[in-house]
């Protein structure tokens, strides 16, 4: 029983830090979207469960929970694909691996506010490059509906492929090369030994880093601010920028906290998923 | 209550850590933009403020220069109890923020403002007959010509065939989704006969008349497709090199296109409208209000501060060193401004946007549906019918 009470008192610590910066904040969020809260109208009362039934009829809110999903799912599901590929590259052996392993870092580590701006340029309709590649020219990226989300989601897949190899990279070398040396001499050819060797003991892998990206994904917001601020026609609108600009835009603090409270919830949601499909891939 | 208190603990503790004169009745904070080029006449006008008021300090802070960042930290300081005493407001912002409590009101007469200034600058600092700011500057929307490809249009008809004709032709405008798409959009309803009132009744004929003619001329080509993405700058900067006939823009252009290679060859004109009579440009600019907080001791002194400012000595530096268009009168008739003196008969065509506390809330709204019939999304009564709806229930709730 003094062990458990030593315990408790070590964790303590821990504990009381994670309910101050994590669940004070989101207890609060969830109380003040309750409330109607707008600083300009000083006007703040209790109106219960008036801006969540708003919520549901709110289409803007849905065309946000639709551009946020739908930026999750391609984004991540690109960012899945090339970045096995080089981790797959990055781990065959050869001269200058150190220095390539590096490189392929730099777009990670630019902070995004930078490489959107810079992507802004290439994707500028007068002197973009990406821009005078294409043919006609007379393309605008960020200026056309359903076109303006992907030239977002190309900067999003640009900027986080290289986290997604670099954690496919250690899941890769965590494999035991017996296993590889077995399959060479049963005389599997390479396609083989990656479907049936590689990938299966790469799932657990996989999941964590597809957890990782749609939580970062789901919350979506520097770059889309700096390339398009939501427009054109709020088509790039995901939930935190619509968060934001009711909260800190408009000083409607209420249904900003509603907002911020379902994209949390919405994040929960693929925390979950993330989780179990982890445990499953695991055993 | 929590949050008030929570904001106006933060406040203290950002301000706590860049100054020592909170509560200081003896200091006097004045928060504005930085001023492009040499800043050597600005610093004169403070100086003078000092000199001849040696009983209290002066002392400056530099706001951002982006309007939304600006909106966003007086939300927060002016809120949060911060000491700011004379701040700098967007024209947009002054019925807002004399609703929310955080300007005051100046001792300054509806009627002395009205004869002395422009009258959309008049009108946009008058909220129930009270007066809240002062003009420090003005904008208003121009046109710009490239004169040997075309004559200034005065109508809209005209407008299309000289772009469509012209080598280079085509007519820039801002189409990006921001508060630049919302001047664009209020000046051509007012070109078709519009009105915009702080009623803020938006389904309108003359409406659906606008944006039908902006949305064709995305369509049609007679503006490039760049415009449903381009601010002020991206315009200048397509216009400067040579590669549009019209733009319509703020007067700051007039200065940088002096010194490209287009220079001599470009007209500043008014708007067009549909009748020919010259167009309403959209009122911009930016205002000195004395912050609510401001003992009463401390009054007379942020007052004088903004008169000094705001005096006719003080705009013609301003127009002179920084090219910014005045708020006097006066100002638009003196011959050693001659740049100023080429908004003579545009400015007084100006209108404000709906001075209403709502306006930065319609303005989301509007923002959103005026860019998708820009870009061709969704029609004109189409989107006007989801602006009204939204409009009402944010008014009526």
């Amino acid at each position: 029983m003094t062990e458990r009470r030593a315990a408790i008192s070590f964790v303590s610590p821990a504990l009381l830090a994670l309910g101050l910066v994590a669940a004070y904040p989101i207890l609060a969020a969830i109380w003040l979207s309750l409330h109607r809260d707008i600083l300009v109208f000083r006007d703040h009362r209790f109106i219960g469960g008036a801006n969540w039934s708003f919520l549901l009829r709110d289409a803007r809110f849905w065309a946000a929970l639709g551009h946020t999903t739908y930026f999750v799912l391609v984004a991540v599901a690109f960012e899945l694909v090339l970045g096995l590929i080089f981790a797959l590259l990055l781990e065959t052996k050869g001269r200058g691996r150190g220095v390539l392993r590096a490189a392929v870092l730099v777009p990670w580590a630019v902070p995004t506010v930078v490489s959107a701006k810079l992507w802004a340029w290439l994707y500028d309709p007068d002197h973009g490059l990406i821009t005078h590649l294409l043919p006609g020219h007379d393309v605008n990226l960020l200026g056309t509906p359903l076109i303006a989300l992907h030239a977002a989601i190309v900067v999003d897949v640009w900027k986080t492929t290289p986290f997604v190899a670099l954690i496919l990279l250690a899941g890769l070398q965590s494999i035991p090369d017996d296993v590889y040396r077995a399959a060479r001499i049963d005389g599997a050819p390479p396609w083989t030994t990656f479907r049936r060797i590689t990938l299966p003991l790469l799932l657990p892998t996989i999941a964590v880093a597809a957890t990782f990206r749609a939580l970062d994904a789901v919350r979506v917001f520097d770059a889309i601010f700096v390339l398009t601020d939501g427009g054109p026609a709020n088509t790039t609108e995901t939930l935190s920028i619509y968060a934001y600009k009711t909260m800190l835009r408009l000083g409607d603090f209420g249904y900003g906290a509603t907002l911020s409270v379902a994209t949390f919830m919405v994040a929960l949601a693929i925390a979950g998923v993330g989780i179990a499909a982890q445990r499953r891939a695991a055993r | 209550m929590e949050r008030r208190e929570v904001l106006r603990w933060l406040g203290a503790a950002t301000l706590a850590s860049c100054s020592r004169t909170r509560g200081d009745e003896r200091s006097l904070v004045f928060l504005h933009q930085p001023l492009w080029g040499d800043v050597a006449p600005f610093a004169a006008l403070l100086d003078e403020f000092r000199r001849t008021h040696p009983d209290i300090t002066l002392i400056t802070r530099t706001a951002p220069s982006a309007s939304d960042a600006l909106h966003q930290y007086l939300l927060t300081t002016l809120e949060g109890g911060g000491d700011l005493d004379v701040v700098v407001v967007d024209t947009i912002w002054v019925a807002e923020f004399a609703r929310a409590g955080w300007i005051a009101e100046l001792p300054v007469s509806p009627d002395e403002i009205r004869r002395e200034l422009v009258t959309a600058a008049a009108e946009s600092v008058i909220v129930d007959g009270r007066v809240w700011a002062l003009p420090w500057w003005i904008d208003v929307g121009v046109l710009y010509t490239r004169t040997d490809v075309a004559d200034p249009p005065r109508t809209f008809d005209e407008l299309m065939i000289a772009a469509r004709r012209g080598s280079p032709g085509g007519y820039l405008f801002q189409g990006r989704q921001y508060e630049g798409l919302v001047c664009n959009v209020y000046e051509t309803i007012w070109g078709f006969g519009g009105a915009s009132d702080a009623h803020l009744v938006l389904n309108t004929r003359e409406a659906r008349a606008a944006l039908s003619f902006l949305a064709a001329l995305v369509r049609e080509g007679v503006s490039p497709r760049a415009v449903t993405s381009a601010g002020e700058e991206e315009c200048r900067r397509t216009f400067q090199s040579g590669r549009a006939a019209l733009m319509r823009n703020w007067p700051y252009a007039w200065a940088e296109l002096q010194h490209s290679a287009i220079a001599g060859k470009v007209a500043m004109t008014a708007l067009p409208s549909y009748g020919g009579s010259p167009g309403n440009g959209c009122l911009g600019g930016w205002h000195l209000a004395m912050s609510a907080r401001v003992p009463k001791a401390k009054q007379p002194f942020a007052t004088a501060l903004i008169r000094h400012l705001t005096s006719e000595a003080s705009q013609a530096v301003l127009a002179r060193a920084f090219g910014r268009a005045p708020a006097r009168r006066a100002l638009y008739r003196r011959d050693d401004l001659p740049a100023t003196r080429l908004l003579e008969g545009i400015v007084e065509h100006a209108r404000p946007r709906p001075v209403s506390p709502w306006y930065p809330r319609v303005s989301d709204v509007l923002q959103g549906e005026f860019s998708a019939v820009v870009s061709g999304i969704r029609t004109p009564s189409d989107a006007l019918s989801r602006v009204q709806k939204q409009i009402d229930r944010l008014v009526g709730a």
